[in-house]
């Protein structure tokens, strides 16, 4: 017989049947599961709390984003009720408040003024008006602003005040 | 590479199992792959009891690092590479000691179309010099080196393909092509001596 290269190929072929005897693999497999097992009963005490540690630290990230997810959404929760309930109830909002505190501040009691000559806005600003993006004065340095009075069709002559005003009495001696 | 051990998404499916903590997953693949693995290393350890310990030793390593498995292979790749690379430390360690025999050959073989064209001539002598071959072949098989003999066990006996065994190995095609031809000149010319 010629021992060409396709003879060794076919010899070497043949050696794929050298297989182990029959229920060699199943025993195997019982070896396995025992050595596994026998491995880990041999394994250091540090190990094992090394082992019990990692699985602790994997319980509280598990926790810790849970909790996370819940304050998150509880936060969520909280801003959409008080959005709906400022859409609910426009008077109660931000806007209507900063008006209703300027409608508050005192006219500087000294000036004694026909008041339709006064064209000072003090009414409450509606919401919408107060977010509209336009150049407004400050209703506080409107009201600490004396109004000159000005005959006929004239617009109103604003001068404010060159030192503050004093309500205090004056000193007589 | 046979239908019945073709990487599938099984494999893919019991090593994710395993990853979770499932062992009997990993008995699956065990059962799986422990026939083909213990031809790889038997072929190049020629001993039973060497097999045995070396393949209990890599499906253990297999088990311990599959955590940091990430599947950029198949497992039946990643596998093959612990069992090839134990296998070749191993008898780097043990030496040159041969210990090849043929009394395991299963029956299987008389139906095998390789052997049924070798031995087609029912000649008793014929017969014997079929039987002599095959065992200076064993012997000239433990007289590659290692990587050559790798590359045979892969090719010539395993049946893979050179991709699979560059990836196995972590070499290029070109190489195993190489090894591979080198390897067959290496054992032509064993076996021609012996004929002379």
């Amino acid at each position: 017989m010629p021992v060409d290269d396709q003879t060794i190929s076919k010899l070497l072929r043949l050696k794929r049947f050298e297989q182990p005897p029959a229920g060699y693999y199943d025993a195997f497999l019982r070896e396995f599961q025992e050595r596994q097992r026998a491995e880990l009963l041999k394994r250091p005490v540090w190990r094992i709390f090394l082992d019990r540690l990692d699985v602790l630290r994997e319980e509280y990230l598990t926790l810790s984003n849970l909790s996370y997810g819940m304050a998150s959404a509880a936060v969520l929760a909280v801003a959409a009720a008080l959005s709906f309930n400022m859409l609910a109830h426009p008077g109660t909002g931000v806007g209507s408040s900063a008006a209703t505190l300027a409608a508050h501040v005192n006219v500087p009691v000294n000036v004694t003024m026909p008041e339709e000559s006064l064209r000072v806005a003090s009414a409450p600003v509606p919401m919408n008006a107060a977010l509209t993006p336009q150049i407004r004065i400050p209703d506080a340095l409107l009201e600490s602003s004396y109004v000159t009075p000005v005959p006929g069709d004239q617009p109103p002559r604003y001068i404010l005040d060159a030192r503050p005003a004093s309500y205090e009495p004056p000193f007589t001696f | 590479m046979t239908e019945e051990t073709a990487p599938t998404n099984e494999d893919a499916r019991l090593v994710a199992r395993t990853q979770a903590g499932d062992p009997a997953a990993f008995d699956a693949l065990v059962v799986k792959y422990s026939p083909r693995l213990y031809g790889l290393v038997y072929n190049m350890t020629s001993n039973h009891e060497d097999t045995n310990d070396l393949l209990q030793d890599v499906f253990a390593k297999a088990y311990r690092s599959i955590g940091g498995f990430k599947g950029n292979s198949a497992f039946y790749t990643w596998v093959h590479s612990i069992a090839v690379n134990m296998t070749i430390n191993f008898l780097k360690k043990r030496g040159r000691r041969m210990t090849m025999s043929l009394d395991d050959m299963d029956a299987g073989v008389e139906n095998d179309k390789d052997f049924i064209e070798l031995t087609a001539t029912t000649n008793p002598v014929r017969e014997a010099d079929l039987g002599e071959l095959q065992i200076r072949l064993n012997e000239a098989m433990m007289k590659l080196s290692l990587d050559h003999r790798a590359v045979v066990t892969l090719f010539d006996i395993q049946g893979l393909p050179h991709a699979e065994i560059a990836k196995i190995l972590g070499v290029s095609e070109g190489t195993v092509r190489s090894r591979l031809f080198y390897a067959h000149r290496q054992l032509q010319n064993y076996l021609e001596e012996f004929r002379q």
